[in-house]
């Protein structure tokens, strides 16, 4: 027969959150659904609820009712990445693990045949808990038992850890479940209540003919499984492996066209397995250990997704040429991150569009020449922004892809091109002048560093156009640009 | 060299201007400036304002608006004479009209066809005349329509753009032939206002300072500047300032010039207003008096009348007497109160309801020749049917004739802090954090910081103090007065721009209640009252059911059975006196009069509470101290409350006895009374009121008394005639509640909300004293609680509750279920469900309440039945007709049914949830609310009961009165604040609250002073029933 354990951890995203602030767990703390005053209390801790906090009530209640709260959201993806680090770490106690669907931190293990390595399910049990508390933070039950619809039943209602013997106790624990602690709507939890419907045992006295109209599909389902009817669907979860390839070295290679040669014959393997797998390659981390200095990851980004090993081969080569390696490299891992291959490929079959006067791929090609021989900062794009002061009113940033360019209608404009220091140099006095406009007056930003600057349009007897401004915070004179 | 300000908005123009008018007044004055404009957005919210403080400077006002065109551009109009202002006060309106709340638009060709006394000053970033497209065409509109009263305007507050631009507009100017004027657009009287200028962009554009970018302004020079720097700017064109000179010259309106003409009612031929007024009132006064009018009362009439000729103000009460009219006519209960209840014309006419002449009320109070202003009649209506009577008004005199007074929704300490903490960019969760720990006056300051365990040292914290504090009392948006009205003769868009409000068939002028008093513009108050709804509504039901036909003035007076009633505090539902606090008094002043109604009324006020007038009043009352007078002169004034003054009206005679007053004067005290937090005017009437009284042979000690309560006064001191007023509903109510308990609760409940108690506590209150209250009913509730005949005594009544208390149940619904049920009985669920075919939701709430018993069906029974939805199967055009077998579900125990009630009507006809649980209680030693009566004075005792409400005065120093039930009746709590704080969470939120504590007896009143709150341990609690707090 099936053993099966189902691990709930309680309020789990509460629990992540706790985790980021250890300060808290003594503290009335609560999870809020939304940061804003309006936000509602999803998870409470003990102290919280024995401070009169329900689960429901609004923040800025529950904020009148305990000064004290504290309280915070946590991203799901967060919740999502702790939940799947669990279900790695369970892979270590069974052989098959799966994660519920919807609710993060609820597990089950399929436990066949561990009862012939453990004499007791408490020596397989114990140790699994306390792992997950002392690595995670994270407290769970866990319920040993035979079907997997009523382990769940279990592990969610009840605070306590254990196993069951028979089928039969199995059934009669999962029958006292109070149906309120369940993950149901709260329409179904309402109506439930209302017919004074309170555990499962009663749930499963409905006939089941007409239950399809007055319940939901999740509750009907529920009441098919409880009674044996149908089973959990097996979702098992598998581990993503990285595409990973390593060598250690017998010694500390310094020289970058030796780990060059020696990359390279990782790298076509490497490639292959993507290519096995319908992926393409569009990162390369290269890590080095290295002789007696901390260790140094590189990352190489080409242009496109790709397989190409001459084109990563020629980036891996600026990159290395670049880098001034502090000590020799001990070890190399190569790790390749992958995107399942797209439609444009499918282009070579359906026959490709006009080629484009400007070659796009060509021009990210030569950046990613440029990103790879002179790093990712080399690369930026100028972003316009509405602000008063000259150099909030643009923004460098990196980019990925050179888009096409989109000619706006206006540009027959003649702009004149002003050239900005990207920090101000200090004037001893100022030139002088053939001619002079100004002052134009920008000040403010007191919110966050207050200044006042009274901008001039200075032509100089040299011919030169500067744009200057007296900052009458540090009484100086600055030239800001050139003309 | 000086100039004049033409482009200036004050705090008026909402969310931009971040100065009050009277600053930028007071600015004006001190940089030696000869005349400013105001010219708010879109309107003239700032000029009054504007208008008393540069009239007390002896400054020039200019009265104009920045007017926004349909373009999106905008152009600055000043008035220069009373033609002109109209002409103003006209195109806003029709900009205003024409958009939503908020917004307006003006076409090109308005602004030409209103361009007359207007001089128009065109220019600046938001005008047309800066754009790249050149405005030929509108530029020959206003050229034509404007002529030299067109100016080209030069803004100048040192940005780039102005630079780039000026040229151009020199150009154009040249081109359409315009002067040139020169102007810097002022958001504030003084520099260091410009980070409020910014957050109030930030909030009226929704965003925060790091990302407002160019919305806000490039510069703090958007300022008042002082002559000498703005002639260094304009140090090229010194003739742009001197021309400010001359449009300011241009300019000779004045809004003292606005004469307010009231409209005149067609009248009979060959009497005036004041003739027909005569008339009027002598026949009223012949009704009231029996056809032989008392000579004192003739002799108080033509005073009154003479005034009123004097001050020309006939055809206000012309006005109110046609409302009432029109009330009277549509059977609408309504009766005058206020300052209007002192004049024995109001009388005569019918609108108020209370003899002055016999009260001894003030007629000064009301009207005061010396003063001159306009009287304040306010008319109370019963407030379901206040609509009618507004639309009437609208109907009558026209959309053009009458608009609502608006209300100036101003920032206060929690609004501003959240604001100005959204725009400077905090986390919203502390900016709450804040504002849940502030009052609703007062300042954010360091104790509010400590309480919010934050750090006010970090800058951003800083910020938001500084700002939070400014911000305060600033208009944040426009609301409507709660029943204003201003009517005009002629338009009221000549007096003041009107436009939309956010209710729909409502229009509103953009000055507040204060603004109008300000300009002695008359105001008619319509407001809406629930006491007189729920007593019109008693009276349909006696008429209906006992064939007792009364109103107001018919109802037997002085009744010594209902007084009885009073005296015992018994008075829950009763207008005015069901307070908590009036409960406890009513036994301590055992009203046995009419005029005591109006003492108890005025009493239980925080004015004679904090003026320590209270004990000496009662003690005397009691025979336990002698009743003296300060002084001989006094006897009159104070005679009648036992020589302790605890009205407004006896504070003025007492100015005008004791301090030489006149009557003008004394009403003027009155009004400083009302303001002196805001101004402190009240401190120049101390020494003139303690000295002359001192003078006159009064004790210091009751003189400095005297201006103590005074000063209480400014809080919600009352005057009399407004008691007596409410003192009228207040006996009528008790009258009642006394004789005729079932149609007195039924009319109660259909008039609710309204008053301190919830359905809940008036069902059990009216159970309590014998009322058989029957259940909601699928066959025989209708929308309304309705009376039936019953056999149980001792009333020949039982009350039906309606479906009105249905919790979520629209009268929709209701009407459909009537009508469905109008031929026979429902049969079955399936039956109802067919022939009402309500909205699931409603059916399951009829099965909720128990409404469907008379049909057979028990409550789990019938949730089941009606819980089913159709499924894929029932779409089949042969469906197999196979029931769903019915489960068996448990019966509801009586608890659990009681429950259900609360949980679905917020009462329960079934029983008081803890008559249930009372053996259990009794088992923990805990008595009932009755035996707290019967235990002796200082006795420790345990107590449980429902909490039906919480109160904390402002008066009471932080100390909490809660209200218990059981099935008994009530308990009075007191809860001091170090055990309030002790156990915050429970006495706010448990509803099943238990009290420990000590017995105290006053004078026949009981209250438990608790020293420590604990939640009741039972197997299962009574449900959850809701309180009404007022904190």
């Amino acid at each position: 027969m099936d053993r099966w354990a189902c691990i709930n951890a309680a309020d789990f995203a509460l629990q992540v959150l706790l985790r980021a602030h250890p300060d808290w767990r003594e503290e009335p703390a609560a999870l809020l659904d939304r940061d804003h005053p309006q936000g509602k209390l999803v998870g409470l801790n003990l102290a919280a609820r024995q401070a009169g906090l329900r689960s429901g009530m609004r923040y800025g209640e529950a904020l009148a009712l305990i000064p004290a709260l504290r309280a915070g959201t946590i991203a799901t993806e967060e919740v999502e990445a702790v939940a799947e680090a669990i279900a790695r770490a369970l892979c270590d106690y069974a052989p098959q693990v799966e994660r519920h669907e919807e609710i993060a931190g609820l597990f089950w293990l399929n436990a066949s045949g561990l009862s012939k390595l453990y004499p007791s399910w408490r020596l397989w049990a114990e140790p699994l808990r306390d792992r997950l508390m002392e690595r995670f933070e994270i407290r769970v039950t866990l319920v040993v038992g035979f079907r997997r619809a009523l382990t769940y039943v279990i592990a969610r209602t009840s605070r306590s850890s254990g196993a069951f013997d028979t089928p039969e106790a199995e059934a009669r624990a999962a029958g006292k479940a109070p149906l309120s602690e369940l993950d149901l709507s709260r329409s179904d939890r309402d109506l439930l209540a209302h017919l004074n419907l309170r555990t499962l045992t009663d749930l499963l006295a409905l006939p089941a003919r007409g239950l399809e109209r007055r319940l939901s599909p999740a509750l009907v389902e529920l009441y098919h499984q409880a009674r044996g009817d149908r089973e959990l669907p097996i979702r098992p979860f598998r581990i993503e492996e990285p595409t990973q390839s390593s060598q250690h070295l017998d010694y500390a290679e310094r020289d970058t066209h030796r780990l060059l040669f020696l990359i390279k014959g990782h790298l076509h393997p490497l490639l292959q397995r993507l290519e096995a797998a319908n992926d393409k390659l569009i990162a390369l981390d290269l890590h080095f250990e290295l002789e007696r200095h901390p260790a140094i990851t590189e990352r190489v980004e080409p242009a496109q997704p790709t397989l190409d090993a001459l084109t990563l081969s020629d980036l891996i080569r600026l990159q290395l040429e670049r880098l001034e390696l502090p000590g020799g490299v001990t070890q190399i891992t190569l790790t390749a991150h992958s995107e399942k291959t797209r439609s444009e490929q499918l282009r070579l079959f359906l026959g490709g569009d006009e080629p484009p006067a400007r070659d796009m791929e060509a021009a990210n090609r030569a950046l990613a020449r440029l990103r790879a021989q002179f790093g990712v900062e080399a690369v930026q794009r100028v972003r316009l922004r509405q602000a008063h002061l000259p150099e909030g009113r643009f923004l460098l940033e990196p980019f990925d892809a050179l888009p096409l360019p989109a000619p706006s209608s206006r540009s027959n404009a003649s702009h004149a091109v002003r050239r900005f220091y990207p920090t101000p140099l200090r004037l001893r006095g100022l030139p002088p002048a053939r001619d002079r406009e100004g002052p134009h007056t920008i000040c403010g930003g007191w919110w966050v560093r207050e200044l006042h600057r009274d901008y001039h349009l200075i032509a100089t007897h040299d011919h030169r156009l500067i744009w200057v401004f007296y900052d009458h915070r540090r009484h100086r004179w600055y030239v800001h640009a050139e003309f | 060299m000086t100039y004049v300000p033409l482009f200036n908005k004050s705090n008026g123009s909402f969310l931009e201007g971040a100065s009050h008018p009277e600053e930028l007044v007071d600015q004006c004055a001190e940089l030696g400036l000869p005349a400013l404009a105001i010219c708010d957005r879109d309107g003239v919210y700032g000029a009054v304002r504007a208008f008393q403080r540069a009239r007390q400077l002896d400054l020039k006002l200019i009265v104009g608006s920045q007017i926004t065109l349909d373009d999106g551009t905008t152009i600055i109009l000043l008035a220069q004479t009373r033609r002109g202002y109209a002409n103003l006060g006209a195109l806003i309106t029709r900009g205003r009209l024409r958009c939503e709340k908020g917004k307006s638009q003006v076409r090109w060709q308005e602004v030409a066809e209103h361009a007359d006394d207007l001089l128009a000053l065109w220019g600046g970033p938001e005008s047309l005349l800066w754009k790249s497209e050149r405005p030929d065409h509108v530029a020959s509109l206003l050229g034509e329509a404007f002529g030299d009263r067109l100016y080209a305007l030069i803004t100048r507050h040192q940005t780039e753009d102005e630079q780039t631009r000026e040229p151009l507009i020199f150009a154009r100017a040249e081109r359409y032939g315009l002067s040139c004027v020169g102007a810097t657009e002022v958001l504030y009287h003084r520099p260091e206002r410009r980070p409020l200028q910014d957050i109030l962009t930030c909030i009226r554009h929704t965003t925060e300072l790091s990302k407002a970018g160019n919305l806000l302004r490039p510069n703090d020079l958007y300022t008042l500047t002082p002559p000498a720097d703005l002639a260094r700017r304009f140090a090229d064109r010194p003739d742009l300032l001197e021309r400010t000179l001359e449009v300011a010259s241009r300019c000779t309106f004045s809004m003292g010039e606005l004469r307010y003409s009231y409209p005149i009612e067609a009248l009979p031929e060959g009497h005036t207003p004041d003739s027909w007024l005569r008339a009027l009132t002598l026949k009223g006064a012949r009704q009231r008096y029996d056809g032989i009018i008392p000579t004192e009362v003739l002799a108080q009439v033509e005073r009154e009348l003479g005034i009123i000729t004097q001050l020309q103000y006939a055809g206000y009460f012309l006005t109110m007497k046609e409302i009432v009219e029109f009330c009277r006519a549509q059977n609408i209960l309504c009766q005058g109160r206020g300052s209007a209840a002192n004049s024995a014309v109001c009388f005569c006419l019918g609108i108020t309801a209370v003899d002055p002449v016999r009260m001894g009320l003030l007629f000064e109070r009301f009207i005061s020749p010396e003063r001159a202003e306009p009287p304040d009649i306010d008319l109370d209506i019963a407030h379901e049917r206040r609509e009618e009577v507004i639309q009437h008004v609208y109907a009558r005199y026209g959309r053009q004739r009458a608009a609502m007074v608006a209300n100036v929704i101003r920032y206060r300490p929690r609004s501003a802090v959240r604001d100005v903490g959204k725009a400077l960019g905090l986390p919203e969760a502390l900016v709450d954090r804040l504002a849940r720990l502030l009052g609703h006056r007062g300042q954010l300051g360091a104790e509010t910081w400590e309480q919010a365990e934050l750090d006010p040292t970090l800058p951003l914290h800083r910020h938001l103090e500084t700002l939070t504090n400014a911000i305060l009392d600033f208009p944040r948006h426009l609301s409507i007065h709660p029943g204003g009205f201003i009517l005009a003769e002629e338009r009221v868009s000549d007096l003041v721009p009107v436009e939309n409000a956010s209710m729909e068939n409502r229009t509103v002028i953009q000055w507040d209640k204060y603004d109008v008093e300000a300009l002695g513009l008359f105001k008619v108050d319509l407001l809406g009252l629930g006491a007189l709804t729920m007593i019109d509504r008693a009276f349909r039901l006696l008429e209906r059911h006992h064939q007792r036909y009364l109103d107001l003035a018919s109802i037997p007076t002085e009744d010594p059975a209902t007084f009885d009633m009073i005296c015992r505090g018994d008075t829950l539902g009763v207008f005015q006196i069901e307070s908590r606090a009036q409960m406890a008094m009513l036994p301590r002043l055992k009203p046995r009069t009419y005029y005591d109604l109006v003492i108890e009324i005025s009493l239980v006020r925080p004015g004679p509470i904090t003026g320590d007038m209270v004990h000496p009043y009662l003690r005397r009352r009691q025979g336990l101290e002698p009743v003296d007078y300060p002084h001989e002169s006094l006897v009159p004034v104070l005679e009648r409350t036992l020589g302790i003054p605890l009205f407004q009206e006896q504070v003025m005679k007492l100015a005008i006895v004791a301090a030489d007053y006149t009557p003008g004067e004394a009403d003027q005290l009155r009004r400083d009374m009302a303001a002196w937090k805001q101004h402190g005017r009240i401190e120049r009437h101390r020494e003139r009121l303690i000295t002359r009284m001192i003078e006159k042979g009064i004790e210091p000690d009751f003189a400095e008394r005297v201006f103590s309560q005074i000063q209480g006064f400014a809080d919600y001191g009352f005057p009399e005639s407004h008691a007596a007023s409410f003192a009228l509903l207040a006996y009528a109510t008790s009258w009642l509640r006394c004789h005729h308990p079932v149609v007195f609760a039924a009319a109660l409940l259909n008039s609710q909300p309204m008053g301190f108690y919830s359905t809940s506590t008036i069902v059990e209150d009216a159970r309590r004293r014998g009322v058989e209250v029957r259940s909601i009913d699928v066959h025989l509730s209708e929308w309304d609680c309705t009376l039936e005949p019953t056999d149980t005594p001792p009333f020949d009544f039982a009350l039906r509750m309606g479906l009105r208390q249905l919790r979520g149940f629209s009268q929709q619904a209701a009407e459909r279920l009537i009508d469905a049920r109008r031929d026979r009985h429902f049969e079955s669920v399936e039956d109802l469900m067919r022939r009402a075919n309500l909205a699931t939701n409603d059916h399951q709430r009829l099965a909720r309440a128990g409404a469907l018993s008379s049909i057979g069906v028990t409550r789990r029974q019938a949730l089941w039945e009606i819980t089913g939805r159709p499924t894929e199967l029932d779409a089949l055009s042969l469906p197999i007709d196979v029931r769903d077998p019915a489960p068996t579900f448990q019966k509801l125990s009586r608890l659990e049914a009681i429950e259900w009630d609360h949980r679905t009507s917020f009462h329960s006809t079934r029983g008081h949830p803890l008559q249930e649980l009372r053996p259990l209680l009794k088992a923990q030693g805990l008595p009932c609310a009755e035996q707290l009566n019967a235990l002796a004075h200082k006795t420790r005792v345990h107590f449980a009961a429902l909490v039906i409400c919480r109160q904390r005065p402002s008066t009471a120093s932080g100390v909490v009165f809660m209200t218990l039930e059981d099935e008994t009746g009530l308990a009075n709590i007191v809860i001091y604040p170090r055990v309030f704080e002790r156990f915050a969470v429970l006495a706010r939120t448990t509803p099943f609250i238990g009290i420990s504590g000590t017995i105290q007896h006053e004078q026949g009143v009981t209250h438990l002073i608790a020293d420590q709150l604990w939640r009741p341990r039972l197997e299962s609690g009574p449900p959850k029933v809701r309180s009404r707090d007022f904190h």
